[in-house]
């Protein structure tokens, strides 16, 4: 199943793309945001994506869970997390959805595809979720389901973020 | 009182919690310049730190700070739009000086990250906020 990605928009050699934060460097925006794998520019959604996300438990403690996400007939994306029904639909500029390549060092099979980003139709829902459940919505876990992170961290010099 | 978070790992979080607080201003970096960075969501501030664990110095977590309405006023704010923090970054990008540039004019820079206005950004860069940051003026704790 492809799945729900959580990667900043850069800019690289004169064009837009995304990249997972965990690349960046430590200059870089404390910033993500929700992307999905799409067929072909402009064509739609595939059927289903699996979203993860964390409980946070605690200081410093999180439960990762993961639910599938399913299209609906008007091209959005519904899901329930934790009880709470959420639809996200893409992130529209100018009327056109934000669909950008992977154009980072790392591999997951989705960055083959263009990567659009979604965002919840109610702007407070995930914030609300935060609130009464302490959920977070947080893509793939890099360490987990991304290939050259080991390699890539080696080549930073493990760069340390605080 | 002015409630702020930084994402961070859970080692880092406590050394920069105790009393007095250890934030410095000339570690960290990012869209504005050299500079401690906050933002509103604490949401937003795990959600990121989450998902680059593995460059933190401990668990994700964040620092939260609430700092005191007075104290936080006697600071001078730069405040941006979005085409002044888009340019702003866009430039520091092209000196390649986003982890040095400080304004010297101000205590703080407070913008939209990555342009998108509904997601407001602090950068904390001088001596004075500092000292607010770690002082009694601002409640540190680590959620």
């Amino acid at each position: 199943m492809y799945k729900v990605h959580f990667l900043t928009a850069v800019e690289k050699n004169g064009s837009q793309g995304w990249i997972a934060p965990v690349e960046l460097g430590v200059d870089q925006p404390q910033d993500g945001r929700l992307v999905i794998p799409v067929p072909v520019a402009h064509s739609g959604l595939f059927e289903s994506y699996c979203l993860e996300y964390a409980i946070h438990q605690g200081i410093g403690q999180f439960t990762a869970r993961s639910v599938a996400m399913d299209r609906q007939k008007d091209n959005s994306l519904k899901v329930t997390i934790e009880g709470q029904d959420v639809v996200f639909v893409q992130r529209r500029i100018d009327g056109q959805p934000l669909e950008l390549p992977y154009v980072g060092q790392l591999t997951h099979g989705d960055f083959a595809k263009l990567l659009c980003e979604i965002e919840p139709s109610d702007p407070t829902i995930l914030d609300d979720l935060y609130d009464k459940s302490q959920v977070i919505v947080a893509g793939c876990d890099p360490e987990i389901e991304y290939q050259g992170l080991g390699q890539l961290l080696a080549i930073q010099g493990h760069q340390r973020i605080s | 009182m002015q409630t702020r978070f930084h994402g961070t790992g859970l080692n880092d979080a406590v050394a920069m919690a105790t009393s007095p607080g250890t934030i410095n201003v000339l570690l960290g970096a990012g869209e504005f310049g050299r500079g401690f960075y906050t933002q509103h969501s604490q949401r937003r501030a795990l959600q990121w730190a989450i998902r680059v664990k593995v460059k933190l110095n401990g668990s994700p977590c964040v620092l939260r700070l609430d700092i005191d309405d007075a104290a936080y006023a006697r600071l001078t704010v730069l405040a941006l739009d979005v085409r002044l923090g888009l340019n702003l970054t866009e430039i520091l990008g092209h000196w390649g000086v986003k982890a040095t540039f400080m304004t010297g004019c101000c205590d703080l820079i407070e913008g939209p990250i990555g342009g998108d206005i509904s997601r407001i950004q602090q950068k904390f860069e001088s001596d004075d906020a500092q000292v607010v940051l770690n002082g009694n003026d601002t409640q540190r704790t680590v959620n």
